[in-house]
């Protein structure tokens, strides 16, 4: 599955991208996603994470508290904040 | 027929306004709206300079602004609110003569001042909407927590690199910046425009769509970015949105049972400054460093040694001194063997960057990766333009 990297995420990667083994659940994602990428392991704990384009708590559930399941098509997007101006 | 109350307008405001008057969703009423409204810009940087421009531009009433720069040429490339007559002189200052040659009927606050936990609340009372143009994590957490106090919309961006986001917070049952970020990010893994730069018109885009929703607010046309986050990315020319959560009922500082009621300690709580400066880092030894005077004379006395510039290669490109070996820090363990046949262990190692940070952190690798002879320049480039070559770039 497909997750794009914007902002900070983007530069400590090298990368706008990761191909990710198919996975079920937002903390296997990110554990996936730590090991293709250790030097995420620090902002990862700051970052906003999108299933198609809609917020996901970094445990996995959405705004109303319910764990979701992920499929292969979803667009999963890593978002750090934005603090330059 | 219905009867309407006659404008307040004058001819004036009415010739000078006119073509958002046309507009339906602004009209006479909304104008009058705009005349009568106070905003608070804090930062006269890169987003800021937009948000000023066009919301005095508008006719927005009362513009504060709070910045406790003084305006550098590096700043010009992206903070069109200034000019270069102005160059060390206070930003409030420079960005207020500019607005007031533009629309004199606007009023303008100045603070040339840090914002922090003493003033904020006093500062921002005065105002209908704050918009965050800061350049920092400390004061947009900050900025948060008192708009959250004081119940006043947050029109807030940020913009780094080819990247921006934008965020309209603790407005209309959306949230508020902590629902989103609850953390801050630690010290060093944040980028600034500093070090990572930013291309002027990313700036000026995001800081042009925060007057937008700041005149949408003010009128009372609903606002676009409320519960979502735009996120702007230049080098593809993509927007995105994101619908993100409602108000977070366990906000610390929004929610329904708060643990934050008053202002706290920004720069403890991010452990970083309210400024987008880099510190300066002591992580050697005094024994493992030299300064930029013992640097100048081993070159001159022609002393044998190799000279390591561990600057990113955007940096290197830039301006370097002669006979530099140059090794971006990210690249150093991949690429130690390029150094190795300098044959490192024969002479000294002088390690350089820009300011002096990850030249001692390439320091310490050299030595767990056996090569003991080495030392850092302290200060870097910067310290070496500043006291040697007046002549050598800096950026």
């Amino acid at each position: 599955m497909k997750v794009l990297f914007f902002a900070g995420a983007k530069d400590v990667t090298n990368s706008t991208f990761a191909e990710v083994p198919q996975v079920q659940s937002v903390p296997e994602l990110l554990e996936q996603l730590v090991a293709l990428y250790p030097q995420l392991s620090p902002i990862l704990p700051t970052c906003m994470l999108a299933v198609n384009l809609e917020y996901v708590e970094l445990s996995g559930k959405d705004a109303d508290g319910n764990e979701i399941r992920l499929k292969e098509t979803d667009e999963i997007a890593l978002i750090p904040p934005v603090s330059g101006g | 027929m219905q009867k309407k109350e006659k404008t307040t307008l004058t001819n004036e405001e009415i010739s000078r306004y006119s073509r958002q008057l046309l507009l339906p969703c602004i009209g006479t009423a909304g104008q009058e709206k705009i005349l009568k409204s106070s905003v608070l810009v804090v930062g006269a940087g890169g987003l800021g300079s937009p948000v000023l421009l066009y919301l005095a531009a508008a006719g927005i009433g009362k513009l504060g602004i709070i910045d406790y720069d003084n305006l550098e040429t590096s700043n010009l490339q992206r903070q069109i609110v200034h000019s270069e007559k102005n160059v060390g002189t206070p930003k409030v200052e420079s960005a207020k003569s500019t607005i007031q040659n533009l629309n004199s009927n606007t009023k303008v606050e100045t603070y040339n001042l840090l914002i922090d936990k003493s003033n904020a609340m006093d500062i921002i009372k005065e105002y209908d909407i704050v918009v965050d143009a800061t350049d920092n994590v400390a004061t947009r957490y900050l900025l948060n927590d008192a708009s959250v106090f004081l119940k006043k919309p947050l029109v807030s961006a940020g913009a780094l690199r080819m990247d921006g986001q934008l965020t309209v917070y603790n407005y209309n049952g959306g949230p508020c910046y902590r629902c989103i970020f609850p953390t801050p990010p630690p010290a060093d893994t944040v980028t600034n425009c500093n070090d990572g730069g930013v291309l002027g018109v990313i700036t000026g885009i995001m800081g042009s769509i925060q007057a937008l929703e700041v005149l949408k607010i003010v009128t009372g046309i609903e606002s676009s970015y409320v519960q979502k986050m735009l996120l702007f990315d230049g080098l593809t020319g993509s927007f995105r949105q994101i619908k993100i959560r409602p108000r977070n009922p366990n906000c610390p500082v929004c929610g329904d049972h708060p643990t934050i009621t008053e202002l706290i300690d920004y720069v403890q709580f991010c452990g970083a400054g309210a400024h987008d400066k880099t510190p300066n880092l002591k992580i050697l030894d005094d024994k493992d460093r030299i300064t930029v005077h013992d640097y100048k004379s081993i070159r001159d006395t022609e002393q044998h040694h190799v000279l390591l510039d561990v600057r990113e290669t955007v940096q290197f490109n830039i301006c370097s001194l002669d006979n530099s070996l140059h090794i971006p820090y990210a690249n150093l363990h991949k690429q130690l063997d390029i150094l190795k046949k300098e044959n490192p262990n024969e002479h000294p190692v002088y390690v350089v960057c820009r300011r002096g940070n990850d030249s001692q952190l390439a320091v310490n690798f050299l030595k767990e990766s056996g090569i003991e002879n080495c030392f850092d320049i302290v200060g870097g480039l910067d310290e070496w333009a500043a006291k040697i070559d007046h002549g050598f770039p800096t950026y």
